[in-house]
């Protein structure tokens, strides 16, 4: 619990209630339509319960799966079959994080994971350093070079650079990462995600409701779920991910494939997890994700318009990143992406990590 | 943290000089980490084989920090380890141009400064034998 008073401090509670009313609000149900809740955060204690009562829901369906980034895309893939069958009929999937502010105001930041047990008797830059052996390894398998990780920062600042709302505005250079400080080889700084606040909710109703509510609904084509390990150790190839099975599945429900989608977004906490993800969904040959992105086909105007919000790395990550990949996806389907609006796009997949590639959630989605 | 008795049992083994790899006493399958059931055949409460000298190759690597400060990670495929799960922990190493995929390592115990010993890896070649 917070003990600040300050005049305009906002807990995890408060803007996490903000962004659930803007969703039911958008959705055009009233609070008390709403009979699912779905939540994760790491600052609010019994946090279905606490985000129900400060709402004045009282619902039948309650899921508080938490595991990691990869958890609101879940709590969506979740609804699908509650709604279906027939548990709940409007279920609200909420995040919420102010850890920015409790960074600077305590030194600390609130987070959902640890570093595993045996990895911690070595005290590594947790998550980073694992995310920087995939990278590492990712190099002296397929001769990934350091200037196509660096290419996936400029294609996310270009991005941010079109999104008002990103904390990250300015277009940087590939020379620009390397000359940011080290932080765990091949890792610097701006190949990390942004540390933020930030909360966003999202409505899972039936198509036949959604439809009488007449709101640009987005329709969920395909969803699935994966997780092959928690820690490094179990994670028995660094380079081939739990993604290729999600997106199997979700692909699969779809009836689509990778060809079909006209926008992707990817939970990029580091600049290797956009290659990893876009290889195992398929947009590319496994190995050639790097030379994919220094090609520009990821960037605006790319044949793949991926992260289009600017993503983890230059747009916000405040802790669990998931719920903006799906908001984005939205965003772009019903063609509200103003300045980075991609035209047309009537298609997209939005995919969710957890822990250190750990668990995977993709969903497939339609305007 | 989430420590369980399978980690304490390692880290104590570990602390008394001996490094251990958890081994199935069912299957006899060798994987990290210790946990509470075989990943290969499910069988509960797996054993332990001695791992002093195990050797291996590097699977990828990172490092931390520069000069005094400079610490190494390293991933290790070992020889001992049959369900393709990796050997995790600080590389000990002179000189970090010779860190390529392949490199020989060999599992060893160490006092890393925590007073207490922990398993880790050396490279093995010049001025690391």
């Amino acid at each position: 619990m917070s003990a600040t008073s300050a005049p305009h401090h906002r807990d995890a509670l408060d803007i996490m209630a903000d962004s659930a009313l803007a969703a039911v609000r958008d959705s055009g149900l009233s609070l008390k339509d709403i009979d699912g809740i779905f939540t994760a955060t790491a600052q609010v204690d019994l946090p279905t319960l606490a985000l129900s009562e400060h709402l004045g829901i009282t619902p039948r369906y309650l899921d508080s799966t938490v595991h990691g980034g990869a958890s609101n895309l879940s709590h969506i893939h979740h609804a699908v079959s509650a709604i279906r069958d027939g548990k709940c009929e409007a279920a609200l999937v909420v995040y919420g994080s102010t850890q920015r502010t409790m960074l600077k105001a305590t030194g600390k930041r609130p987070a959902v994971a640890s570093c595993p047990p045996v990895e911690s008797l070595y005290n590594p830059l947790f998550p980073i350093s694992s995310y920087a052996l995939m990278a590492q390894r990712h190099m002296l398998e397929f001769g990934t070079t350091r200037r196509q990780l660096s290419s996936v920062a400029v294609a996310a600042s270009r991005w941010g650079a079109l999104n008002p709302a990103a904390q990250r505005r300015d277009i940087i250079s590939a020379e620009d990462v390397t000359a940011s400080p080290k932080i765990s080889s091949p890792f610097h700084k701006l190949d990390c995600c942004l540390i933020t606040d930030g909360a966003g909710a999202v409505v899972v109703t039936t198509a036949q409701r959604a439809a009488r509510l007449g709101r640009a609904p987005v329709a969920i084509l395909g969803s699935g779920e994966y997780s092959s390990h928690e820690g490094m150790m179990a994670m028995k190839d660094l380079v081939r991910t739990g993604a290729a099975v999600s997106s199997q599945a979700a692909f699969a429900q779809a009836g689509l494939g990778p060809a079909d989608m006209d926008v992707a977004q990817v939970y990029d906490a580091f600049t290797i997890n956009t290659i990893l993800l876009l290889e195992d969904l398929g947009f590319c040959a496994k190995g050639t994700g790097g030379q994919f992105i220094e090609e520009g086909h990821t960037s605006p105007g790319g044949r793949l318009p991926t992260n289009t919000s600017g993503g983890g790395l230059a747009f916000s990550h405040p802790g669990m990143f998931g719920i903006y990949t799906v908001l984005e996806a939205m965003t772009q389907l019903r063609g509200q992406g103003g300045d980075r609006q991609v035209p047309g796009a009537a298609k997209a997949v939005a995919h969710g990590i957890g822990g250190t590639m750990s668990a995977h959630t993709t969903l497939v989605l339609g305007g | 943290m989430n420590s369980n008795a399978y980690f304490r049992e390692y880290s104590a083994r570990a602390a008394s000089g001996s490094a251990v790899l958890p081994r199935c006493g069912h299957c006899s399958t060798v994987f990290m980490p210790p946990r509470a059931a075989c990943p290969e055949c499910g069988a509960a409460d797996p054993g332990w084989m001695p791992a002093n000298g195990a050797a291996g190759t590097l699977y990828s690597f990172t490092v931390m920090g520069e000069g005094a400060q400079e610490r190494i990670i390293g991933l290790a495929e070992l020889d001992a380890i049959t369900d393709g799960s990796k050997f995790y922990a600080q590389l000990l190493c002179d000189d970090t141009s010779q860190l390529t995929m392949g490199a020989a390592v060999t599992v060893g115990t160490a006092d890393l400064g925590s007073g207490e010993l922990v398993p880790v890896l050396t490279l093995r070649g010049a001025g690391n034998d």
